[in-house]
């Protein structure tokens, strides 16, 4: 009896299953979300986004969540269903679903040129139609100013990337500089002796690092830091500073391709890296730092003398607030922030093109899906749309003054948390609900953020390009940018990890770099070749 | 003549197939899975020879012969993860393989009942943690900040980049393995210690043999067959060097170091500019040797007269 | 004489046991206190943690990182997940496993050594994951439990346990009953259950843990916001805790917390589970493993 109950409970449970399968096999194709007759959407049918992209948070309604995300689907009459992407593999995963030809009816995609041409070729992602910048005018608008998008139409023949655009009125520069900055103890600095200027180069940067380490001005002891960083930013601070191509090849002035990495700038980076590295001005193991970490020790633990680290105008003031609250210091008078350059004095940088990440659609992605979306990229793209995209609502958290200035009615302080973010007041808040202006264009006017901040950020970027000759920070080599082959898509290297074995390695810093030079030609030549062959001259 | 033999046979061979229709019956729902979900999949390797387009499919995507392969050959990246991959393995039969043995020999010599087992449950735990916590744990204890660090400077000594430094990295890959689990392979070797006929032991004690004599003569030679065992299965699996935990592990500094096969399929599949082909091509390679050493691995042992892994056909009841 | 000779060996195996003892306690504690180093700085202010550098006992316990854990609300996402793996995936797989084993663990009969081949080849060949999620694709089990469930149905290597331990049981038991007229599936699950208990409790403990710390198909399969798993929930946290900017995009403004603090937290709630049920299953796997990976 017992025995039969086992069989009978075996076969129960499989039939379970089977029966599960089939159910959810089933209606896996369709949302089960029953659509809402919104008032306002009467004349619009409901329809459901599938969209994926980082900076979301995972299992957070993105259609009704708060008031922000439910005025939106309102508006729109929409379900956004997110898909949550880290920032560690979310490459790895949109490439696997785009390939399979089963991508998200949207997706916010980090542009590679060699998979994008691919995806192009195989029409694994959609082309816009012919008319699209008549009917959505604003879109276009902000399209035109990223410059990358009006050159990949060219070169595709057609529309299949709407780039999202940094700056839209508020261009800081052009060639447009990067948002890392030095941020440096304004206290420490002065007991030291280390003058306060508004650029540094890299060896004065290491000088106030050893200084730092010698005297620990902040009485700091053990763990004291003189400058945190991170792999990447390391990199970014001693190589890429002193090196334009420091990860990339170029065209030589004798008009012939080369590779940066065998440029003798990229060579002097790597021994002001090393130097840093050996003197205990870096964290010995300043690799193992996960993500943006180094940050921390700067603004929240205050055992670093400085850092080279983000410095986004909208990130500046959740920074500053940071350090105030958890070292209990003004950070208006502690914190130096300053651009770094190259030994020769010079801004060393290639053009920052003016986007980060694109918007790409599904191929068999419905009329109306896509015509809604588009709609809600094009009210995105009006002041009001922007706006509400950056500040929140209109009459609840932000409203026009009799003179047409925008003033914010949020009080962080009052509400006791922030606006955006996890814990914000709207958690959907961000680039999900359709962005095509990035936060940053607006960071320069935010009334939520010091006015000397912004000041001081527009002054941060400006300079760097004024301090640069066309050589050291030059524009976009089009033609270098959009080739592809076979060769190239293999000679890719993550050359901060690179970079960053290098001078942890023993022995000689030059015979290193050489012998791995002389490892990695072997993938190598085969692009120079074919880069002088068609485009050298 | 030999017609009628031929159907004889036949006809033999289909009235076992029907004597045997049930335990056929028992195979369908795994071979039906293994179909689906191994089989199928597996003309994916044919992309090793093929270029992929994704809108063509794997079945449509073009023929290219051995260049893949060539390219796979071209890239020195690909040798030295090879090579890392074999050397980090003897490595790991070296100072791993051992550490379970001698546990169970220590342990199995423990007398007190309570202690054995609360020792054995600490042991076999960490084991089932997936490595991307005990790398973090790790992480955790060994930075420059961490716990060991710590009590390194209480003690007045210099602090150890435990995690950066190359030197130690192949070191640190044996212990944080062992660590995580040694304890579980012990409760192999442990079974089988508990398999030994203990009149064997009894009646090396009449004779005066002490315990380390007993340990070296009756309990190490009485688990010899799972020793063996265990050692094709660890050849068998050179070609894998524990991909996750390498993965979870590693840091910029450390990278070249632990760059096995795995790392360097699983970077240039995913980290540069998709290219499946190439990737099944270096992942047909991998299993075509794995197949190899596994294989003679198995024919070895069989050939010292220890039964392999997998049961002989002749053997097979 | 004889006594003598007695007593210096007792001595001597003391002094053995001894040794042993402190090894091995040595060895437990070198386990044991990174774990509890682990649950100090999960219940630690971030003040303490950063002012002493060997954390074992915090000083002012806090359940600050607890609640912002479970506040960030991935966690809990990630548990109903991983239970739905559990709940639907295990007895599949004991299922497809018990089945095939104890069929490929019957004596001759024809076509058994293709079919042993047939399991094997697959533990050194696999396509990869694009022909995998091509056909979940086809299946229509793309964004649901269904393709992380069935994708890992059999663990070879625990089917030739499984079968090894089949085999080791006397035939004359099945022999009997299928005289007695009981077919295969009646005596698997009559007869060989019944006298199998500690290999199906060992399997059973490890498809579960396996299942518990699913994550790689889960990523790749499942998209849906609301069916992350445990691990990936788990890994977001520990590298994703603060939204990172390494591609230097400008974010929302967002709170700062004691990271560490919230990673060692989910570190700890992901391993409880394991931890409350493994010292009951524990004395189990000696038995299962005695017979199933050794040839008795």
């Amino acid at each position: 009896m017992k025995k039969s109950l086992r069989s009978a409970w075996f076969a129960a449970a499989l039939v379970m299953i089977m029966i599960l399968a089939a159910c959810t096999g089933g209606s896996g194709g369709e949302s089960s979300t029953p659509s809402e007759d919104g008032g306002e959407g009467e004349e619009l049918p409901h329809v459901t986004f599938t969209y994926a992209s980082v900076q979301g948070i995972e299992g957070y309604d993105y259609t009704a969540g708060d008031d922000l995300a439910k005025y939106y689907s309102e508006k729109f009459n929409y379900t956004l269903e997110v898909t949550a992407l880290n920032w560690d593999n979310w490459n790895d995963r949109l490439r696997i679903w785009i390939n399979s030809g089963d991508m998200p009816d949207v997706a916010v995609y980090n542009y590679i040129h060699a998979d994008a041409a691919s995806f192009v070729e195989q029409g694994l992602i959609k082309r816009l139609p012919d008319d699209w910048k008549e009917r959505w005018p604003n879109v276009a608008a902000v399209y035109e100013k990223t410059s990358i998008g009006p050159k990949m139409e060219e070169v595709f023949g057609g529309t299949y990337f709407i780039p999202r655009a940094r700056f839209l009125d508020n261009l800081p520069g052009d060639p447009l500089a990067n948002h890392p900055s030095l941020y440096l103890r304004k206290d420490w600095a002065e007991a030291v002796g280390f003058p306060i200027k508004s650029t540094y180069t890299i060896s004065e940067v290491i000088e106030f690092g050893k200084l730092i380490k010698e005297h620990d001005p902040g009485n700091v002891g053990d763990r004291l830091i003189p400058i945190a960083e991170n792999t990447n930013h390391a990199v970014e601070l001693f190589v890429a500073r002193n090196s334009t191509y420091f990860d990339s090849f170029y065209k030589d002035e004798d008009g012939t391709y080369k590779w940066g990495a065998t440029h003798e700038d990229t060579l002097e980076g790597l021994k002001l890296f090393k130097e840093a590295y050996d003197s205990g001005v870096l964290s010995p193991d300043f690799y193992t730092v996960t993500d943006e970490q180094h940050g921390d020790y700067f603004l929240m633990t205050g055992f670093a003398g400085a850092t080279f680290f983000q410095a986004p105008t909208s990130a500046l003031q959740n920074n500053y607030n940071t350090f105030q609250t958890n070292l209990g210091l003004d950070p208006y008078e502690h914190i130096h922030m300053a651009t770094v350059l190259g030994e020769d004095g010079y801004y060393h940088q290639r053009d920052l093109i003016n986007y980060w990440g694109m918007i790409i659609f599904n191929p068999d992605i419905s009329d109306e899906k896509f015509e809604r979306y588009m709609d809600i990229l094009e009210y995105n793209a009006t002041r009001e749309g922007y706006l509400t995209t950056v500040l929140g609502l209109k009459g609840i958290d932000w409203d026009y003054d009799e003179n047409g200035n925008i003033i914010s009615l949020y009080d962080q302080e009052a509400e006791g948390r922030p606006l955006g973010g996890p814990d914000g007041k709207y958690p959907s808040m961000g680039y999900l609900l359709g962005s095509v202006i990035l936060f940053d264009d607006f960071a320069f006017d935010d009334p939520n953020s010091d006015e000397r901040l912004r000041e001081l950020s527009r002054q941060l970027y400006k300079e760097r390009t004024e301090i640069s000759t066309p050589e050291t920070f030059p524009k976009v080599d089009w033609d270098l940018f959009t080739f592809d082959s076979p060769s190239m898509r293999r000679a890719q290297f993550n050359y901060a990890t690179e970079y960053a074995n290098l001078i942890t390695m023993e022995g000689d810093l030059e015979t290193n770099w050489r012998n791995w030079i002389e490892s990695q030609m072997s993938l190598v030549q085969p692009v120079l070749d074919e880069l002088n062959s068609q485009l050298g001259n | 003549m030999e017609n009628t033999v031929q159907v004889k046979n036949k006809n033999s061979l289909l009235r076992r197939m029907w004597k045997a229709r049930e335990i056929y019956m028992l195979l369908i729902p795994g071979i039906i899975w293994y179909i689906i979900f191994a089989y199928i999949p597996m003309y994916g390797l044919t992309l090793a020879f093929k270029t992929y387009k994704a809108n063509l499919g794997i079945f449509g995507s073009p023929w290219v012969g051995m260049v893949n392969f060539t390219y796979v050959f071209r890239d020195p990246a690909f040798f030295e993860s090879v090579w890392k991959t074999l050397y980090i393995n003897a490595g790991r039969i070296l100072f791993q393989f051992p550490v379970p043995i001698i546990l169970a020999l220590m342990l199995n010599e423990v007398r007190v009942g309570r202690y054995k087992k609360i020792v054995q449950t600490i042991f076999t735990f960490p084991h089932f943690l997936s490595w991307i916590i005990v790398a973090s744990i790790m992480i955790n204890i060994l930075n420059m900040q961490g716990m060991v660090n710590g009590i390194i400077r209480m003690i007045g000594w210099e602090p150890i980049n435990f995690l950066g430094s190359t030197k130690i990295f192949l070191p640190m890959l044996y212990i944080t393995e062992n660590w995580k689990s040694a304890g579980w392979i012990m409760i192999i070797y442990m079974a089988a210690i508990a398999g030994i006929d203990t009149e064997q032991y009894e009646s090396a004690q009449l004779d005066g043999a002490s315990r380390l004599q007993q340990i070296w003569y009756i309990t190490l030679p009485g688990i010899q067959s799972t020793i063996v065992v265990m050692f094709i299965l660890a050849i068998g699996n050179i070609m894998n060097a524990g991909f996750d935990q390498i993965f979870n592990i590693t840091n910029a500094a450390t990278v070249k170091a632990g760059e096995i096969l795995d790392m360097y399929i699983y970077r240039i599949t995913f980290q540069s500019a998709a290219d499946f082909s190439f990737s099944s091509a270096v992942s047909l390679f991998r299993s075509v040797v794995n197949f190899i050493m596994l294989l003679l691995a198995d024919r070895v042992c069989k050939w010292l007269g220890a039964e392999g892994l997998f049961p002989s056909p002749r053997k097979m009841r | 004489m004889q006594q003598e000779a007695k007593s210096t060996r007792r001595k001597r195996l003391e002094l053995l046991d001894m040794i042993f003892l402190v090894i091995l306690t040595l060895l437990a504690l070198a386990i044991v206190i990174p774990f509890l180093n682990v649950l100090a700085i999960s219940f630690a202010t971030q003040q303490e943690y950063l002012r002493s550098s060997v954390l074992l006992v915090p000083m002012e316990m806090t359940l600050e990182n607890y609640k912002a854990l479970f506040q960030d609300g991935r966690i809990w996402i990630g548990y109903r997940t991983t239970l739905l793996f559990l709940l639907f995936g295990v007895p599949l797989n004991m299922f497809l496993s018990t089945s095939m084993a104890y069929g490929l663990s019957r004596p001759d009969f024809p076509f058994k050594r293709f079919f042993v081949y047939f399991v094997v080849l697959t533990m050194l060949f696999s396509g990869g994951i694009v022909p995998m999620y091509l056909l979940m694709r086809e299946l229509h089990l793309i964004n649901t439990i269904w393709s992380v469930v069935l994708v890992y149905g059999i663990n070879t290597f625990y089917l030739i346990i499984m079968m090894n331990y089949f085999r080791s049981l006397p035939n004359e038991i099945m022999e009997s009953a299928k005289i007695d007229g009981a077919g295969e599936w009646r005596i698997l699950f009559k007869i060989v259950l019944p006298i199998s208990m500690p290999i199906i409790a060992t399997m059973t403990l490890f498809y579960s843990v396996d299942r518990w710390n699913e994550w790689f198909n889960a990523m790749i399969f499942i998209r849906k916001n609301n069916l992350v798993a445990l691990q990936l929930a788990l890994r977001s946290i520990v590298i994703d805790s603060q939204i990172s900017q390494q591609l230097n995009v400008s974010n929302v403004q967002t709170d700062q917390r004691f990271s560490d603090g919230m990673k060692m937290a989910a570190v700890i709630v992901t391993m409880l589970p394991i931890m409350c049920v493994f010292p009951f299953l524990q004395r189990y796997f000696v038995k299962g493993m005695l017979v199933g990976a050794i040839k008795a």
